[in-house]
């Protein structure tokens, strides 16, 4: 199976629960939680299913293309359903049969680890998914995003798609990954990964990146003002991705970290408000939009 | 008639390991409470767990509740019954607020007198009607260190409960938790067995999850999982022993339903990497055994044991995939090694400077360089002039593996990579052990330095940072002790005992004060602070609190002493002398209280003296004073026990014999000058009236 067709069936499985199968959000993201499809419409009352692939940034993890597990670019797949059906770790395993991953071949394992987010006030609890002793999923039930309780606890699904491909693909190296006929991840991929190593870690201009951070921080704010709460949420992860490449930089101590992260979170947490009041204000429209039960193949032998 | 079995299942979505062994305690407690209270007679109350159920199994219940009767009393029977004995309106509103007829009533007899009295029986409901509120109650009374919401319906557990069964035997205890009502169908293993089960009795239970692949009982699975390795290991090369860690099989115990562990392997170069770091990438992500080679010495050996919870036609798959996991690892591991080692351990140093330690209290080279200082005066002023420069090596190299790639991502590992990038770097094998040592004890009662150079090290950081952080207003409040300072004072008493130094922690504190540059008033809040670990830890080994308070107020300047002396003192307390001695100081004490000599009166004249008592105290003080003097001096608590000893009888014969206050005052006063000095020589061995 190669690596497109990991996402393609993932895609099919969710679209067969009645998931949103939406796209990629259009501004970086460290990961398929900050798309607004997960860090807002997890907020108030209204259901959401949704699924979608996400490439997440992670600038400090770069390694110049010469790790053979680590990137500071990649994939995941990422599945939030709200509310959490009382089936939703058998409709993931499910979901890892329709990979081919019989669960009756290997050993499949829910071990505990909780997730957490500063730079959005957000955690939850849950696991990391093993197989056969590698984690290939993040299992999560929100508890709060933007500071704020879950009114209707969602369950998150973050695949580490990379992660599986490998897996089921028997390779040891992520560049060596079959992505489509002879092309390969690292064709896809390998030059990107070494140039950003470049970028993130010797060459980010830090005065620059810090005048940035300033004004997206200022412009989400300006935005929120005026009572426009998605422009200003950009914002957000602008100022977010900005601060993980100061941070790659080494631009930032320790002990101004936790001042960088507080301010991104005060943002976060003020449209996570800003959010939940227009839906509120528009009588929460989705509502009755999801009626089907997912996972209606729960089978008895 | 007794119902055979209780039930009550738990069904969850997977529970963290880590939380089960105290969940089956307490539910175990509250169950016994909540039966008792609720007045259900029962023989045994169980209770089982895996990560997918926690389980209440209660044995012989009596099918009601046992009957009880209350007796209350009521107004004297002078005042509930008039002359004629008819009742009063005392008596018949107290049998009213009892819910009984005056008629009713009965008597009972306190101190002599007798009262009015309501009998009120409780009544005795069938178990199955108390039985659906015990059982709320107990999943309710189970907190996990972090709980969570799955619906909102408002309940809280570690994770989602999805199924509860509760049975009487073959009845159903019916209730509702959150959205979940209680039942009979539980579920098998998740992948070899049925997905729900109809429990006919609470009795069949265990049985029927057996067949469906969960072994409930976690003696049991132990017992399994521990056979399975040991057959694993026959099969391996005949000295290879695979390490039994209790904490990884605790850890697997509850992590499976059904333990398959099973053996894999690792590329025999990656035993170039010093054990740690294997063994870290092993146990803490992987939870794997080690396995070791008897042969060499307990060297590591390229085998991990696993436990998997699913046994598959083709476990090799299981197995290939966990190698190619930990080969990932590995592989990281390897990289890191070899990275960090391109450039001697001391080129790090200087990195330091750019990792904040604490933002009033600069970086961590700052740290460093007032830290070997310290050490530095720790070896000049204890005569240790042979290691002042490997401690001062090892000082400076202190903190440098902080800013390797392998301590960045396995930070557990800081102290042994210092100590193997050192040996890498070439430099003096004590200095590398140091580097190590100077962490140690890692936890209570864990090991200690084994040398010099290391116990120094560890002694000067833990002196520094406890005056450091006072200093900024950092010390520990309440239960909040981010810079772990308990712990760190903790350390320097273990130390110190472990290493039996003479060190007097006053002068070492005074030292720090003087090169953090510290105020008075601070100065003596740490010392208070170390004196109260060091009060914790000596009650700790098991001496009382007066003896513990003895010891410092004698010698706590001095730990290892203080403990040398109470340990003394802790022998030959309860014999005779000793308790004899106590209660004269005591009565020494209580006299000079209230009549304490004016100085000018203090001095003694023999010639006042008229009883023979007196005359053999006053000797025996006499002479006792240089040698007890010497005793503490030279920490020789024998020697003083001795001494001791041997004034007992003649205080105690004092006392028999003469009567302080006496008429003429020039011979009371004398008395009391007397007992003045005698109560300088007690005090001098501390407040023994404290042992009173």
């Amino acid at each position: 199976m190669n690596f497109q067709e990991v996402y393609f069936r993932l895609q099919s499985f969710w679209s067969r629960q009645d998931c949103v199968i939406q796209q990629p959000y259009d501004i970086e993201v460290g990961a398929g939680t900050m798309n607004p499809a997960t860090a807002l419409r997890v907020l108030g009352p209204e259901p959401y299913r949704v699924a979608y692939v996400e490439p997440s940034r992670r600038p400090s993890d770069g390694r110049y293309g010469k790790n053979p597990n680590r990137l500071q670019h990649y994939y995941q797949y990422q599945v939030i359903i709200k509310p959490a059906p009382a089936n939703i770790q058998e409709l993931y395993i499910e979901s890892l049969a329709s990979l081919g991953i019989d669960p009756n071949e290997h050993d499949i394992r829910f071990v505990e680890d909780d997730w957490e987010n500063p730079s959005t006030g957000a955690w939850g609890l849950g696991w990391e998914v093993w197989l056969d002793g590698m984690e290939i999923t993040q299992f999560t039930y929100f508890q709060q995003l933007g500071g704020l309780d879950m009114e209707n606890v969602p369950a998150e699904i973050t695949y580490g798609l990379e992660r599986i491909a490998m897996y089921v693909q028997k390779v040891d190296n992520v560049y060596d990954l079959e992505w489509a006929g002879k092309v390969t991840y690292g064709d896809v991929h390998l030059q990107g990964e070494i140039e950003h190593s470049h970028y993130n870690f010797e060459i980010a201009d830090t005065d620059m990146l810090f005048k940035l951070f300033n004004m997206y921080e200022a412009e989400a704010g300006k935005i929120l003002d005026k009572g426009f709460v998605l422009p200003a949420y950009d914002y957000v992860l602008k100022s977010s991705h900005t601060f993980n490449l100061l941070d790659a930089r080494n631009a930032i101590s320790v002990t101004e970290r936790t001042g960088y992260i507080s301010r991104v979170r005060a943002l976060a947490c003020r449209c996570a408000a800003a959010y939940r009041k227009q839906r509120e204000d528009m009588h929460f429209p989705l509502m009755d939009k999801f009626v089907n039960e997912p996972g209606a193949f729960f089978e008895e032998e | 008639m007794a119902i055979k079995n209780v039930l009550l299942e738990i069904g969850t979505e997977e529970i963290p390991s880590r939380f089960i062994p105290d969940a089956l305690a307490t539910l175990k407690k509250n169950a016994e409470a909540s039966f008792a209270s609720n007045r259900l007679e029962f023989h045994d109350a169980k209770t089982y767990a895996t990560p997918r159920r926690l389980v209440l199994l209660v044995t012989q219940v009596s099918d009601a509740q046992t009957e009880q009767a209350e007796m209350f009393k009521g107004p004297p029977i002078t005042t509930a019954y008039d002359e004629n004995g008819e009742p009063t309106r005392a008596a018949i509103g107290f049998a009213k607020s009892k819910g009984l007829e005056v008629k009713d009533l009965t008597e009972i007899e306190i101190n002599g007198v007798r009262y009015a009295a309501a009998e009120v029986k409780q009544e005795s409901k069938p178990a199955l009607e108390v039985l659906p509120e015990i059982m709320t109650g107990l999943i309710a009374s189970l907190n996990f260190p972090k709980s969570m919401y799955w619906d909102n319906s408002g309940v809280r557990f570690a994770r989602p409960i999805r199924w509860i069964v509760a049975l009487a035997e073959d009845k159903v205890i019916p209730f509702t938790y959150g959205k979940v009502s209680s039942g009979r169908v539980t579920t098998g293993h998740r992948f070899m067995g049925h997905k729900t089960i109809e429990v006919a009795s609470a009795s069949e239970f265990l049985d029927e999850l057996y067949d469906n692949n969960v072994i409930l009982d976690q003696e049991k699975r132990l017992q399994k999982m521990r056979t399975s390795i040991a057959n694993i290991q026959n099969e391996l090369e005949g000295s290879l022993e695979v390490e039994m860690d209790a904490k990884i099989l605790e850890e697997n115990l509850y992590l499976v339903e059904f333990p398959v562990p099973f053996a894999g392997s690792f590329d025999k170069k990656y035993l170039e990497i010093p054990e740690e770091v294997l063994t870290t990438s092993m146990k803490k992500n992987q939870k794997y055994l080690a396995v070791r080679n008897r042969d060499k010495g307990g060297k590591l050996a390229n085998f991990f044991i696993g436990v998997s919870n699913n046994s598959v036609a083709d476990m090799s798959i299981i197995r290939e995939g966990n190698e190619r996991v930990l080969r990932a690892r590995l592989e990281d591991a390897a990289f890191f090694w070899n990275e960090d080692r391109k450039i001697p351990l001391a080129s790090y140093v200087d990195r330091l400077k750019s990792v904040t330690y604490q933002e009033k209290l600069g970086s961590v080279f700052d740290k460093v360089m007032l830290t070997r200082k310290l050490a530095l005066w720790f070896c000049e002023k204890y005569g240790m002039n042979d290691i002042e420069s490997l401690v001062d090596r090892a000082a400076y190299l202190s903190k440098a593996d902080l800013v390797t790639s392998m301590v960045f991502e396995f930070p557990d590992l800081q102290g042994v990579m210092g100590r193997e990038y050192a040996k890498c770097s070439g430099e003096d094998k004590r200095v590398a052990l140091a580097l190590h040592e100077q962490y140690l004890p890692q936890a209570a009662g864990g090991k200690t330095p084994t040398d010099d150079v290391g116990a120094i090290l560890g002694l000067a950081e833990r002196v520094h940072i406890i005056t450091a952080c006072h200093k900024v207003g950092l010390e520990p409040t309440g239960s909040q002790d981010p810079y772990a300072l308990r712990r760190a004072a903790r350390c320097i008493n273990e130390i110190l005992f472990a290493r039996k130094y003479n060190f007097d922690i006053n002068e070492a504190v005074n030292k720090s004060c003087e090169i953090n540059e510290v105020d008075e008033a601070t100065r003596e809040k740490i010392l208070e602070f170390i004196k109260q670990r060091l009060h914790v830890q000596l009650k700790e080994r098991g001496f009382e609190h007066e003896l513990a308070m003895l010891g410092i107020s004698v010698v706590g300047n001095v730990p290892y002493q203080a403990l040398k002396l109470i340990e003394t003192l802790d022998k030959v307390r309860g014999s005779e002398w000793f308790n004899a001695l106590v209660s004269s100081a005591v009565r020494v004490k209580n006299i000079l209280l209230k009549n304490a000599p004016k100085e000018a009166e203090a001095n003694i004249d023999e010639a006042l003296m008229t009883v023979e008592a007196e005359k053999d105290l006053y000797h025996e003080v006499t002479r006792l004073d240089e040698p007890v003097k010497k005793a503490l001096e030279i920490y020789d608590w024998e020697g003083l026990t001795k001494m001791l000893a041997e004034l007992s009888p003649v205080v105690a014969k004092f006392f028999d014999d003469v009567m302080v206050m006496d008429k003429d005052e020039k011979v009371r006063n004398n008395r009391l000058a007397l007992l003045t000095e005698c109560n300088k020589l007690f005090r001098e061995v501390g407040d023994l009236s404290v042992m009173a």
